[in-house]
């Protein structure tokens, strides 16, 4: 793994190097990758041929993080702490006519005090988890992604783009049962975007694969552990065993649209995104003691995910106002595989023997927002101020049938930020004042069991997702210009602070260095 | 162009979501077969039993006066039904249990035969394995005891009823849970008798104790203990040459059929709770034919091999009198060994080992003066937990 770091890592600074010595035109500041992301929507619609549509900042990053969660105020599946070590590049180019972005993101973490979780990425594998009851877990990751993006024009009118991802890692605990989840996940996606006078028209494709690789030990000898597979809330199976495997893999495939005008100062983008994806749970056990060690299958889950975004944009050339209304849908269909471990065949060899597959869980997840963002620009067209205010509804319903459970709420959240950029001689400070106010509008819990699965894991995360909380948060960098580069050096700290009206709190704090060139 | 951006839209709006799930539920109409001998009037109220083997709930219920229940709204999936019933003609109780596992992946009737049994007539009403704290705040567990109780209206005869401690020690899963109808164990010892040596009256109990003495002041005891067991029917004792266990005159000894470990010093039950206990008439009009019995059921454990094969002894289910799925705690409950036709419960003293607090049954009933014991085939709901023990006390 190391070795994979070093390469990388040579690879980003002979990069960056080149590309320093090519000249950039701008003297880019530690704000210009918000910028980017505030101002060109087409990047946000995930048709990688909107990259061309971006404005003219080249900017390139080297940044190294330090992240530190820690409070009651967390979900079930996550620790009470949470340290993250982060080195990440990213960089937007454009040579000739074809532009390009690459980013290279390095982390390791300790995540401290967990509790029931054996996966990786418990929100991603929601309802199918795999838990043990040991508590005070203690999770290590180390994950690398790469990302890139490439758009060039075919002709006048016609672009067309390309994106890829690939993240793999591995998170482990060090304690009995011990899960090793071997992770990778990756998206690519094409593109095209036609132009005609005052309008845009964009459409791609997207296909994403998704395989967590649990293997959980027991390296106590003659000691088994229970390892609780949930279907539901409080709906679970549960085996004890020295070995336990698991196999996550999920298929997304979709795609978006996207319809632009633009006269003048004005513009107007709404962009559509649709993804199906297919989720199958597998099981299985070997080792001494286990009594069977053929694949099971669990449970296989069925999503779809939609997406309407509107983004408006009054661009002033000093001030640009942006209002962006967005609206969500992701729905989680889950059927269970009722098996029996018979013996078959003339060998008598055992088998999971299918008899049914049944459909038990749905949710539906609605999210609407509303956004208004007002960036203001120096004379060399870079942002020095950021507002946004938005309010979004989010809601939620689970249901699972026989035992019947379902859980809903609704909640209301608003937030607000401004982000200003001091000159101080030939440094920059940067401020910004963060607030966020959920409170909820709505809970309900019906269920029929309420077993100690519910009392520990799915009342308390319900809690954790309907509470209403209040979140300041304060955010000051520091930027500084490089004697014989043309870049800037940049020290930034960031401090959240998340109060719920249970009494319950979390603070998140990050500390970053790094070169903006 | 319109029109096509318009149907595009619909199609998302509409098609975004996936559909609720179509689910299946099934009724299942079950009919206990108690036999042609069995009175008509007497084939209401038994309880019905049903477990989701996949998932491990159960639903209770009751049969109505043809003998028949039906459950509806089931999830499909593996199930057992558990029969318990009993009934007094005269003086003379019966008691019939029955057991079957059913698949339900469709509606369906189903007839469950219940047998007459022993089952129900002697109990286990008590059991103190908890031990308690010496005054030097060492660990005492020679106390212990397991008491039997008659909870019928006649007398019933204890000779050859035999205690057996289960195999698995509620750390792990049972891995005999594969042999169907049938458990094992690694402790048997038997009240030695005629068939008419050892009369239990109506409402009376015998105590079967680890150390018959009086544990509170004996110099061999322990001034914390709760109890005097100096007045005990029987106790397990070992012979050794360092005389470890304590042999009191006073109190006759159990007969040892089985013991995995020839080199055992003591008797005991897992203070922690992790033994699930239960009494049986295994067949044999003698002490050999019994132990006969047991050597030609013995079987050798799957993870030992070679010289350090060792080797346990298996009983069918059908010579179990009682069981008690006594665990450590609720985290343990899921190492359940006692299948539900024998105890589809589990209990166990929360305060912990050391503790000097034992189960107790509830008292269901006073019937003439005489207390009848809950015996629902349910633990769970049939135990007082950490409760002070109260040999031969019935309250």
């Amino acid at each position: 793994m190391s070795k994979l770091l070093v390469s990388i890592l040579l690879l980003v600074v002979g990069l960056s190097t080149r590309a320093v010595g090519q000249g950039a035109v701008k003297s880019y500041g530690l704000l210009v990758f918000r910028q980017i992301e505030s101002e060109s929507s087409w990047i946000q619609t995930g048709n990688a041929a909107g990259l061309s549509q971006m404005p003219e900042l080249f900017p390139s990053e080297l940044k190294l993080q330090f992240e530190q969660a820690d409070g009651d105020f967390h979900s079930v599946f996550n620790g009470q702490t949470d340290r993250a070590l982060n080195f990440s590049s990213q960089s937007f180019r454009k040579i000739n006519k074809t532009y390009l972005y690459g980013s290279f993101n390095y982390s390791k973490s300790s995540e401290r005090g967990l509790n029931f979780s054996n996966t990786n990425d418990p929100v991603l594998n929601y309802p199918y988890l795999l838990a043990d009851t040991i508590g005070n877990d203690t999770y290590e990751r180390e994950f690398f992604k790469l990302a890139g993006v490439i758009s060039s024009p075919v002709n006048s009118k016609l672009y067309w783009g390309l994106s890829f991802d690939y993240k793999v890692g591995v998170a482990s605990q060090n304690r009995d049962p011990r899960p090793e989840n071997m992770v990778m996940q990756t998206n690519i996606s094409p593109g095209l975007l036609f132009k005609q006078d005052h309008f845009k028209f964009g459409t791609n494709l997207t296909y994403g694969y998704y395989n967590e690789d649990i293997d959980v030990s027991v390296l106590e000898v003659g000691f088994q552990h229970t390892l609780f597979q949930m279907h539901g809330p409080g709906v679970f199976n549960y085996h004890a065993s020295s070995s336990f495997y698991r196999l996550y893999q999920q298929h997304r495939i979709g795609g978006g649209m996207q319809f632009e005008w633009k006269a003048g100062k004005l513009s107007n983008i709404l962009h559509s995104e649709y993804i199906y994806s297919i989720q199958t749970i597998d099981d299985g056990r070997k080792g001494n003691l286990a009594m069977w060690s053929a694949v099971k299958n669990d449970a296989r889950s069925d999503g779809t995910n939609w997406n309407l975004t509107d983004v408006f944009l009054v661009d002033n050339g000093e001030k640009t106002h942006r209002i962006k209304a967005e609206l969500n849908f992701a729905s989680r269909l889950g059927t269970e595989f009722i098996q029996r471990l018979e013996k078959t065949g003339e060998t008598d060899q055992e088998h999971w023997i299918t008899y049914a597959k049944e459909q038990k869980y749905y949710s539906l997840k609605t999210n609407a927002e509303l956004n208004y963002q007002l960036m203001q620009k120096d004379e060399n067209n870079l942002m020095n101020s950021l507002f946004q205010a938005g309010l979004s509804y989010s809601a939620f319903d689970e249901k699972y049938y026989l035992p019947n459970q379902e859980l809903s709420y609704a909640n209301l959240m608003f937030e607000s930020s401004f982000l200003k950029l001091f000159a101080l001689g030939e440094s920059n400070i940067s401020a910004e004042m963060k607030l966020k106010y959920r409170f909820n509008l709505d809970s309900e819990q019906n269920l029929a069991v309420t077993n100690f699965m519910v009392q520990k894991i799915y009342s308390p995360e319900f809690n954790y997702l309907s509470s209403d909380f209040i979140s300041p948060g304060v955010s000051i960098g520091y930027q500084l210009p490089l004697k014989k580069a043309l870049g800037k050096y940049f020290v930034k700290s960031d401090f959240d602070w998340y109060h719920s009206t249970n009494g319950l709190n979390r603070t998140i704090f990050s500390v970053s260095a790094g070169l903006i060139f | 162009m319109k029109k096509v951006f318009a149907i595009v839209f619909l199609l998302f709006l509409f098609g975004s979501c996936l559909k609720e799930p179509d689910i299946h539920s099934y009724q299942v109409n079950l009919v206990v077969d108690f036999g042609t001998d069995f009175p008509q009037d007497q084939k209401n109220g038994a309880k019905v039993t049903l477990i989701n083997q996949l998932k491990n709930y159960t639903y209770y219920a009751e049969t109505d006066k043809n003998g028949k229940i039906q459950f509806s709204s089931l999830e499909p999936g593996f199930y057992s039904v558990t029969i318990s019933h009993s009934f007094s003609t005269g003086n003379k109780k019966h008691y019939y249990n029955g057991q079957k596992n059913i698949d339900i992946l469709d509606n369906k009737t189903e007839t469950v035969e219940a047998h007459e049994s022993l089952f129900g007539a002697l109990i286990i009403k008590e059991i103190y394995y908890s031990g308690s704290t010496t005054l030097a705040g060492k660990i005492y567990y020679a106390d212990q005891y397991l008491e039997i109780f008659n909870n019928t209206s006649e007398i019933q005869y204890a000779d050859g009823i035999s205690v057996l401690i289960h195999e698995s020690s509620n750390s792990g899963t049972n891995m005999w849970a594969n042999i169907n109808d049938t458990i094992v164990a690694e402790t048997i010892w038997s009240i030695p008798g005629n068939g008419t040596q050892v009369p239990v009256a109506p409402g009376k109990s015998i105590i079967i104790a680890q150390d018959g003495i009086n544990h509170k002041d004996d110099p061999n005891g322990n001034p914390l203990s709760p109890v005097n067991l100096g007045n005990a029917d029987f106790e397990f004792y070992v012979y050794k040459f360092n005389n470890k266990d304590i042999d009191s005159p006073s109190v006759p000894n159990m007969i040892r059929d089985y013991t995995v470990d020839d080199l055992i010093e003591e008797v005991t039950y897992d203070v922690r709770g992790g033994s699930a206990i239960a009494i049986a008439k295994i067949p044999g009009n003698t002490d050999e034919e019994r132990k006969a019995y047991i050597k030609r059921n013995l079987i050798a454990k799957p993870s030992s091999s070679g010289s350090e094969t060792n080797f346990y002894a298996k009983v069918a289910n059908k010579y179990l009198i009682d069981a008690v799925e006594t665990v450590k705690d609720e985290a343990h409950a899921i190492y359940k060994r006692f299948t539900p036709e024998l105890d589809a419960g589990y209990t166990y003293v929360t305060s912990g080992s050391r503790s000097g607090k034992c189960i107790r049954r509830k008292v269901k009933e006073i019937s003439g003066g005489r207390v009848i014991y809950q015996d629902t085939n349910i633990s769970t709901e049939d135990f007082l937990k950490d409760v002070d023990p109260k040999p031969k006390i019935y309250e």
